[in-house]
């Protein structure tokens, strides 16, 4: 399992678009990729799930990623973070 | 609720159109494009999914789908529907609508509503949106759910009309 902490930078938070284009980064991976925000976890390949955390500027929120590649998941999807949001 | 039986004896219009649960239909009177004539790249490059747009011609968007809203995002821009069959559409009104932070928009539904294809998603103040933006509404599939889903020609729609075929 491979964590990463990510503190949102964008106004706007991870609404829609973004959670979208995050979702199509997860998916391609094999293992579990999970989000967390206070506690409580979404399912990274899922738009709504991800939506619902209703992740605002500010948040911390954890990226986890697990099970076969999450080496690469963490690498490829952290850097989405950083640069979307 | 008892008033739900009353409904049913005082003939109120209902919004809501009859049909199956695999229909998806137009959520106003719009004129339907492609997703490609989309200004916004995420949208018309397919990224979050296929699907269609819709240049509104009235203030009030509609459920395209009997199912439930999975995800309603606060700001009343965006609406995450899973159909019963598996499949899920986001509704995205407008575009960069994010930015207006809920100003112009009425949400007229919660999140883990049930809904009828027809029924009321949310009222638009068009006039203060479109001084600001693009108010090309999305319908997109984020999850086909390995389903094939096809939509009728592009051109004029009507609000209820059954969209895909």
């Amino acid at each position: 399992m491979r964590e990463f902490k990510y503190t949102v930078k964008d106004e706007l938070g991870m609404h829609a678009r973004p959670a979208g284009l995050f979702v199509k980064e997860a998916v391609v991976f094999p293992g579990r990729i999970t989000i967390v925000k206070n506690g409580k976890e979404a399912d990274g390949k899922k738009i709504f799930a991800v939506m619902e955390l209703d992740v605002e500027c500010g948040d911390e929120i954890i990226l986890r990623t697990e099970g076969e590649q999450e080496e690469e998941a963490i690498s490829v999807l952290s850097r989405f973070l950083e640069e979307n949001l | 609720m008892l008033s739900i039986f009353k409904k049913k004896e005082t003939a109120v219009p209902k919004a809501s159109v009859h049909v199956s649960d695999d229909e998806i239909t137009a959520i106003a009177d719009a004129v339907m494009i492609p997703l490609e004539e989309v200004k916004d790249d995420a949208f018309a490059q397919k990224m979050m999914g296929d699907g269609v747009a819709f240049e509104l011609k009235e203030d009030v968007v509609l459920s395209p789908c009997n199912g439930t809203l999975s995800a309603v995002f606060p700001t009343g821009h965006a609406y995450g529907l899973t159909m019963k069959n598996g499949v899920e559409l986001l509704v995205h009104v407008g575009i960069n609508t994010v930015s207006s932070k809920g100003d112009g928009f009425k949400v007229l539904v919660e999140q883990d509503q049930k809904v009828q294809a027809g029924d009321p998603l949310v009222k638009l103040d068009m006039k203060k949106l479109k001084a600001n933006y693009d108010m090309t509404t999305m319908l997109i599939i984020t999850d086909p759910n390995e389903k094939e889903i096809r939509f009728i020609d592009y051109g004029e729609v009507e609000k209820g009309q059954k969209i895909s075929r």
